[in-house]
């Protein structure tokens, strides 16, 4: 793209006209100078200097004199975003896997600085469910709010079907996420069949922002940070993903690539209600209830068939 | 033809006056062009596509619409309110019942106020403009 027209999140454009507009009621031209800042910023750049002066010299004595005069140098972790897949750091593993029955493992990693909570569903079977589901309900193992809501209209956002009824019908977000047969399958399209597959076997269907196709990062330029909560495929696991921390989707999206994620779509994120049921039956929640719930209000549900309760 | 917005990809071709365009936002990849109908479009351009687009195609004309930040160009015809505390933006025509919340960044929404009340103090002293 032409280098002319990029922009920063904090600017505006006149279309037409070539620079972004940072102070609109100044004629164009240089930005303002602030003397003061440059009085501070000249102060510290000469104490650097002084200060690296001062440090090769006292090195030059440590390198002649054998000792180590300050003593072993240690760095703090860093959040930086790498290209290559980076080893994620585990930190905790709740030991809980197949064959415990039917319950959500969790597993605490952190991938370039960004702490997630790696939940994996074991034995249910996936859904998607109008209304708040019951924390309170021993067959429901994992439950998280699916699609986004719409502000104006309270409507869904995007396509959505429900037990092969679509309810809502447009292309909110290019991620999908099909629920046939028991199967999950997560993608990128503007136009997936898996939407009429679901209407036609009383499958389950929804849209959302993608983050991963592919094994790739999905472009995702807004630099607002919030938790942020995953639906993931890897090799054809499906579990969900959240931050510990504000995150933005970017970062987000690039940490799971580096967990080693195929593909990816949002769950709503920020405070976005949620709950997970461990081996022990504790429940776990992963965000809040705030307000009047909408009628539309939806949750990808993972619970126990009832052949099995 | 009245000047518009007109893109043509592939075997589609979409024509939006500019009149009609609430605002663009983007996805990815792609574009989604919102009409004070409700609907909305998707295109198969990245924003700043668009934006050539809309300067080339609208010349003088395209000065109603302003680019904020990466993801966003808006119609400021159709500027209803702009709420720095909720960091919200309120698009609407007034008269279709259609109205669009968009949350840009703060501070874009502070350029964005500060342009709006430049160009009405322009207007209020030179009112042949």
């Amino acid at each position: 793209m032409n280098e002319e027209l990029n922009i920063q999140d904090d600017q505006i454009r006149v279309i037409g006209s070539a620079r972004p507009v940072r102070n609109p009621g100044k004629p164009p031209g240089k930005p303002p100078r602030n003397p003061l800042l440059l009085w501070i910023l000249a102060v510290v750049g000469v104490a650097v200097f002084a200060a690296v002066v001062l440090l090769a010299m006292r090195l030059r004595v440590t390198a002649s004199s054998g000792e180590d005069v300050f003593g072993p140098v240690e760095f703090e972790s860093q959040h930086i975003s790498f290209q290559a897949t980076v080893p994620p750091v585990l930190l905790s593993r709740d030991g809980q896997g197949p064959g415990t029955g039917p319950c959500v493992e969790r597993i605490d990693t952190l991938l370039g600085g960004i702490p997630l909570q790696v939940l994996i569903p074991h034995g249910g079977e996936p859904s998607l469910k109008l209304g708040l589901p019951d924390a309170g309900d021993p067959s429901i193992i994992l439950a998280a709010q699916a699609a986004d809501v719409r502000r104006d209209n309270q409507g869904v956002a995007g396509s959505f079907v429900l037990q092969g009824r679509p309810l809502s019908w447009g292309l909110s977000e290019m991620g999908y996420c099909g629920i046939i047969e028991g199967v999950v399958r997560i993608g990128l399209a503007d136009s997936s069949p898996l939407f009429e597959e679901a209407t036609s076997s009383g499958g389950y269907f929804f849209r959302q922002v993608p983050l991963v196709d592919c094994g790739v990062p999905v472009g995702n330029e807004m630099a607002d940070k919030s938790i942020r909560k995953a639906l993931c495929d890897m090799a054809g696991e499906i579990f969900m993903a959240v931050t510990s921390s504000r995150e933005s989707l970017r970062d987000f999206s690039q940490a799971l690539v580096d967990l080693g994620v195929d593909n990816a779509v949002c769950l709503v994120d920020g405070p976005s209600y949620g709950f997970y049921r461990d081996v022990d039956g504790t429940v776990t929640k992963t965000g809040e209830r705030t307000g009047v719930p909408s009628r539309y209000e939806n949750y990808i549900v993972w619970s126990v068939p009832s052949s099995k309760r | 033809m009245k000047p518009a917005l007109v893109i043509s990809k592939g075997t589609e071709l979409f024509r939006f006056l500019p009149e009609s365009i609430l605002y663009i936002s983007a996805s990815g990849n792609y574009s989604f062009v919102y009409t004070v109908d409700g609907r909305n479009f998707m295109i198969s351009l990245q924003l700043g596509k668009v934006e050539e687009l809309l300067a080339s195609q609208l010349g003088g004309d395209a000065k109603i619409f302003v680019r904020i930040g990466r993801t966003f160009i808006i119609n400021t015809d159709y500027i209803n309110s702009i709420d720095i505390s909720e960091q919200k933006l309120l698009l609407s025509d007034c008269m279709s019942g259609q109205s669009c919340a968009i949350y840009p960044s703060r501070d874009a929404l502070i350029h964005l106020r500060d342009y709006i009340v430049d160009q009405v103090s322009k207007m209020s002293s030179d009112p042949d403009e």
